[in-house]
């Protein structure tokens, strides 16, 4: 047991047990996973990605290399969470990842003897050929050996959600700086949000040993807390991670609202999105503390120095019995000086400085840490640490330690402030980067911008946050910013300790080492995004977090150029991995996306129908009767009925728009190829719109209602598209045309009725209007009242060939109307039917359909292009007339039967000439859509045939090398019932 | 997917009833029954004159997202010289002619009276639970009472607006929407406790 | 990203359709050279880097379509004007 006797933000009076590889520890609340481990002894958390060498935990936040672990188990487990964020919870399970059979015996540990051949590029290099290896040899046998750990293949049970959130400033970070920048702003009157990644406030200042407004920093840190949460106005949101900058002020974050919990608690998401809309925010991330490379650093104890810290301050825990610090920078002195004061045996001060400046050198003293000056660590023994051999002036000698902490000085944590392209820009005097161009609206404030000291972190925190609150309107006066004793920041550069020995690693999490970013050198992957590339440096989870500093140092020495001009990787969001989970939030499963039930829904549910989604749309597909073997027997069933006595069908879900002032008529033959205001009150015409290229957008009908009302029909899927269609002509091709439109798809549920007995059923459910063949002819409106006073419109259309009428009546008399039809045609055999039987009704008359109207057709490739009127202009037109439109050539819209009636069609299907091979150069056309006629007893099909019109009555062959069908088939009209158009105007 | 709606049909609107821990009711929505609906909008340039018209009739109708509530009508300004107008213990076809009284000929009515469903949102976590779908800010300072939007929210179109009182918000949101948006309500105001009526038994 | 609607405020992007640049107008059909001006219409688009003026829809809301100003570099959006009002020039 390495916790120390007192000490650090737990609560010792409670005790949680938890789980490690099996095994049962004990830790308290205010612990994480991985400090709980070090309080127990276990030092061992994972194999490295390559090599399986064993690993330790490196840090004591979520820039963590090392401790990744598979979080809980069965369907909830997560894998790839890091340790030293997770908060411990009573009942925790964790496994180590990536080692097999065990943590302990890795027989998969040889892999460090293959390091030769595993170095920089041995993706590239290795496993070139033959080809057919990668995808059954290589990859598996990599993917088995190499790689993190395994997601659940089961469906998560938790829940996820979205959130947005508006406020005047957001603070992201609640370090000296963050909280600084948050009272400033709160004081001002600002709409704050802090965020904070920990489940406690504080960032640095719970390890910090200096003094705030003379206090200890801790006791700011609760002050300053206890004030935002008695403010109103403003939101303290822990245990979340602002992940990406977005144009316009926008943010994202992750809520962890249930990580901490083993199981969320009722009701609760597991984790929430926010989207934060700020109008100012301030970056107040602080800084990584980076490590030295040299032979053997990365053995479990050696962590970096702020790590050792923080375990002995905040957690109390002593990452090994015996310590040691290696640094080159005065915040490393610190960080070894907080953890001797907070009783860790600190066997010595190494630094590779010859001189520590003179209070650090007198503090050292009075805690009798022994301190080495010019002093290099070399090298590190054991499986677990327990010894490092330190050169210095003075010779070379060994300690026995088992933990060490490294401090190659800090890197301000700037991700964020290159989401939008910003570059970093190095200073030679801080010896890190810093961030230069910032995204609009976003300030830095404290170790983020290279203000290291704290006394820096409270007085620009104050300043940024006073700033922001007044960017966004708020001037209130505040009190002044609090002060701190200074605390020293000098650094003398060092990146890589030069001895031979063991592999001195850059990268922790993918295995790069020194020696593989000088192979990227000598083979010329010298830029820095190269260098990541080629190596993985800087991949995976972490980013290179802590690496990347060391990795373009030590390019830069071997080029020469220097750090300023190596430049950095751009970083990009997310910031720390994401869950997609909570990308999808409450669109997952049943809620993907919105569904919409048609007004008869709920009946055709109680008819048995099986359901299709066309769009958001459910729509009843058919309606099976008990003893039907197959969906087509109960479809040909339907087409049958439809054909000889009377079918019904739901077609709501087309789009319907209300058109009405003077000038409708103009603005219809404006944007159909034919004629509408020449529509005479009560008739309905079907139209075609193109698009301006001359391609064909939709079809549907539009009915007169009145001299200036009209109402038009658009297809089921084009609905929205064709509303914001005609807003665009409106507003901005004619603004002049006095018209004005309104989407009356929702209000009015429409019902067709096909087939001979149609108009027996209709008469049925009219309130005594006339609706014989004179006075409501194919074509006519009548507008009415059906099933005793609901007003209606019914239009006498025909999309099946047969009689037919829409009725339409308002929503919520949908159902009600379907139930009178139903009532009504019972005597005759009305029948139901759905989209299946609708196509297959349409297909037979040759209707077109959004098959036919596939974006690549026009209104003269359709067969449609006598409707095209002369006398005016409409979009498309000019185009449409292009000779490649009027090419005789081109495929133009016929029916096809197979020759060997048996024989089946397929929609896809390339049409060749017989006998000619199956090539590009040979296409003459395609098969676009084909139905089982019940009405011919055999397959037919409709598509689009080079100079189709005029081959009537020849073969072709109907190729489809994707399923496997090869057949001859014979073209026809596409006309394939009542080619006269007869029935549908008895 | 929340289990909490697992039975439920994504086809119909949730049964009314309390959701989320018992005792609690951060939220509750009543779907509002009976309301004609038609929509309203001025003719070319005719905006100014409909709007005098109006004014004049009592009806200090205002060109811009703003609600304002004149003897039983509710009128939502939902784009330029266009307003939605909600109408209580009438029909649709009485709410055009009293429209058609009221602005004239010279307009175009369009009867809404099914289009639509209308909730009323309230309670002390009303804007909490608002605020995992919609993207506006619903402060009392950005989003006062007499505001309107029309947005969307989980891909679902609606036009909200705030009421007076403790936060109270209706939403309109169109028929065949409604319980798709009800499906993201649900789970979002239910660890506040949740209150739905007017929704049957689904 | 988030557009100054005139007539709603600053709204969500994800509520607008995008169509493209707005300094293109439908040509005069009865011109002379109306197919070589069509084609132009239809189909060439300049890509401008940096201040552009394009159409977007507000769909998810006033059912207007704005005249949007967009640095095409940054992304920053400089302005919206409702379409029907504004002198939209080739
Ligand atoms: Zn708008």
């Amino acid at each position: 047991m390495t916790r120390l006797a007192h000490g650090g933000l737990i609560n010792r009076a409670r005790t949680l047990s938890f789980r490690f590889d099996g095994k049962s520890y004990t830790g308290h609340p205010g612990d994480t996973l991985a400090s709980a481990l070090l309080a127990n002894g276990v030092r061992l958390m994972g194999r490295s990605f390559k090599y399986h060498r064993p690993r330790g935990v490196f840090t004591a936040g979520s820039e963590e290399p090392n401790a990744l672990v598979e979080l809980r188990a069965g369907a909830r487990r997560e894998p790839n969470t890091r340790a030293t964020t997770i908060e411990l919870f009573e009942g925790l399970e964790a496994q180590s990842q990536n080692r097999w059979p065990s943590l302990d015996h890795d027989l998969l540990s040889v892999n460090r003897y293959l390091s030769p051949f595993l170095g920089a590029g041995f993706y590239y290099k290795t496993f070139m050929w033959p080809a057919a290896f990668w995808e059954k040899l290589y990859e598996p046998a990599i993917r088995r050996a190499a790689g993190l750990g395994a997601a659940a293949a089961l469906p998560d049970p938790d829940t996820y959600e979205k959130a947005f959130a508006f406020c005047d400033v957001l603070v992201i970070g609640s370090g000296p700086a963050g909280l600084a920048a948050a009272l400033a702003a709160g004081r001002a009157g600002a709409r704050v949000i802090l965020a904070e990644e920990d489940f406690r406030l504080g960032g640095r200042l719970l390890t910090e040993q200096a003094a705030i407004d003379g206090a200890p920093a801790r006791d700011f840190v609760s002050r300053a807390e206890a004030e935002l949460a008695s403010l109103a106005h403003v939101r303290i949101m822990p245990r979340t991670t602002v992940f990406g900058v977005y144009d316009g002020g926008e943010y994202a974050a992750v809520e962890r609202v249930s990580d901490h919990l083993a199981v969320p608690a009722p009701f609760q998401p597991r984790q929430r999105l926010w989207r934060i809309i700020a109008k100012r925010a301030v970056l107040a991330a602080g800084a990584f503390d980076r490590p030295i490379v040299f032979p053997g650093n990365d053995r479990p104890g050696v962590m970096t120095a702020q790590a050792l810290a923080t375990y002995a301050c905040r957690y109390g825990v002593g990452a090994g019995a015996t310590a040691a610090v290696f640094t080159n920078n005065d915040a490393g002195v610190a960080a070894a000086l907080a953890t001797a004061g907070a009783g860790v045996k600190l066997e010595a001060l190494i630094d590779v400085r010859p001189a520590l400046p003179a209070p650090l050198a007198a503090k050292a003293k009075a805690l009798g840490v022994r301190v080495i000056t010019s002093g290099e660590v070399i090298a590190t023994s054991g499986k677990l640490l327990t010894g490092l051999t330190v050169r210095s002036p003075a010779g070379t000698e060994t300690l026995a330690v088992e933990a060490l902490g490294i401090s190659g000085g800090a890197t301000p944590n700037l991700n964020l402030t290159c989401h939008l392209g910003g570059k970093p820009v190095y200073r030679e005097d801080l010896a890190a980067f810093v961030p230069a161009t910032l995204p609009p609206g976003l300030a830095v404030a404290g170790a983020v911008a290279g203000q290291f000291s704290l006394a820096d972190c409270l007085a620009y925190g104050t300043a940024e946050g006073v700033r922001a609150a007044a960017d966004a309107g708020f001037t209130a006066p505040t009190l002044p910013a609090p002060q701190a004793e200074e605390t020293a920041t000098g650094i003398q550069p060092f990146w890589q300790v030069k001895a031979k020995g063991d592999l001195a690693f850059v990268d922790l999490q993918n295995d790069v080492s020194a020696k593989d970013v000088g192979i990227a050198h000598k083979e010329g992957f010298r830029a820095v995004e190269l260098l990541k590339r080629y190596t993985t440096l800087g991949m995976a989870t972490d980013q290179g977090k802590t690496s990347n500093m060391a990795g373009l140092a030590l390019m830069a020495e071997l080029t020469g150029q220097g750090i300023a001009a190596t430049g950095t990787t751009l970083f990009r969001p997310p910031y720390t991995p994401v869950a997609l989970g909570v990308l999808a939030g409450h669109h997952r499963d049943k809620d993907f996306r919105p569904t919409r039930p048609t007004p008869t829904h709920d009946w055709a549910q109680r008819q048995g129908a099986v359901f299709v989604e066309t769009g958001f749309w459910l729509r009843a597909a058919y309606f099976p009767k008990p003893g039907e073997k197959d969906w087509l027997e109960s479809v040909n069933r339907e087409v049958n009925a439809t054909r000889s006595a009377c079918g019904v069908i739901d077609v709501s879900t087309f789009g319907k728009i209300d058109l009405q002032g003077p000038d409708v008529g103009i603005f219809l033959d404006r944007v159909y190829i034919n004629m509408f205001s020449t529509l005479a009150v009560g008739k309905a015409r079907y139209g075609v719109m193109l698009r301006e290229d001359g391609l064909v957008m939709d079809d549907g009908t539009t009915a007169r209602l009145g001299e200036q009302h009209y109402v038009m029909t658009t297809t089921t899927a084009n609905a929205g598209k064709m509303f914001q269609h005609l807003e665009f002509c409106l507003q901005v091709l004619w603004p002049d045309l006095d018209v004005q439109i309104a989407s009356v798809s929702e209000q009015w549920a429409q019902i067709a009725v096909s087939g001979p007995r149609s108009r027996a059923v209709l008469a049925q459910v009219v309130d005594g209007a006339d609706v014989s063949n004179a006075a409501l002819p194919f074509m006519g409106v009548l507008q009415t009242t059906v099933m005793g006073g609901v007003e209606a419109r019914v239009f006498r259309l025909s999309f099946s060939g047969e009689l037919g009428y829409e009725i339409a009546v308002p929503a919520r008399h949908g159902a009600a109307l379907m139930e009178a039809l139903m009532a009504a045609g019972a005597p005759f055999g009305i029948t139901p039917y759905g989209t299946e039987a609708l196509g297959v009704l349409r297909i037979e008359k040759g209707h077109v359909s959004g098959s036919e109207l596939n974006g690549q057709t026009s209104a003269r490739d359709l067969g449609l292009g006598r409707m095209a009127s002369t006398k005016k202009d409409y979009i498309g037109r000019v185009l449409s007339q292009r000779p490649a439109f009027l090419d005789p050539d081109r495929p133009m819209f016929v029916g096809f039967k197979p020759v060997d009636r048996s024989a089946r069609l397929k929609a896809g299907a390339h049409l060749l000439p017989p006998g000619a091979e199956a090539t590009t150069a040979h296409d003459e056309g395609y098969m676009t859509s084909v139905a089982y006629s019940p009405t011919l007893g055999h397959s037919i099909g409709l598509g689009f045939l080079k100079r189709g019109a005029a081959r009537i009555g020849e073969q072709v062959r109907a190729f489809d090398p994707v399923r496997g069908g090869d057949i001859l088939v014979e073209v026809c009209s596409p006309a394939f019932v009542d080619p006269e158009g007869e029935k549908q105007r008895v | 997917m929340s289990d909490l709606l697992a039975q439920v049909p994504v086809t119909r609107l949730p049964p009314e009833g309390h959701y989320g821990p018992a005792g609690t009711e951060g939220v509750r929505a009543r779907a509002l029954e009976g309301l004609a609906a038609a929509t309203l909008a001025a003719r070319k340039g005719g905006t100014g004159a409909l709007i005098a018209r109006l004014t004049a009739a009592g009806l200090p109708l205002v060109d811009g997202p703003k609600v304002l509530f004149h003897e039983g009508l509710t009128v939502l300004g939902t784009g330029p010289g266009r307003w939605l107008v909600f109408a209580e213990n009438t029909t649709g076809p009485a709410l055009l002619a009293q429209l058609r009284a009221l602005a004239g000929d010279d307009v175009a009515l369009t009867d809404q009276s099914d289009a639509n469903l209308v909730f009323e949102l309230t309670g002390p976590a009303v804007r909490d639970a608002l605020a995992k779908g919609v993207a506006l800010d619903l402060d009392p300072r950005a989003f006062a009472p007499g505001d309107v939007a029309t947005t969307v929210v989980a891909h679902v179109g609606v036009t909200l607006w705030a009421c007076e009182g403790a936060p109270t918000y209706r939403l309109a949101v169109a028929r065949s929407f409604a319980p798709a948006l009800l499906r993201w309500l649900t789970p979002g105001a239910a660890p506040f406790g949740f209150a739905l009526s007017g929704t049957g038994r689904g | 990203m988030r557009i100054p609607c005139p007539y709603c405020g600053a709204r969500d992007a994800h509520e607008f359709a995008y169509l493209g640049d707005a300094t293109v107008s439908r040509p005069d059909p009865a011109a002379p050279d109306a197919e070589d001006a069509f084609f132009t219409y239809a189909y060439l688009r300049d890509n401008p880097d940096g201040e552009h003026r394009e159409y977007w829809y507000h769909a998810n809301g006033c059912r207007q379509w704005l005249v949007v100003t967009r640095n095409t570099r940054t992304h920053e959006i400089l302005g919206a004007s409702l379409a029907r009002a504004s002198e939209v020039t080739a």
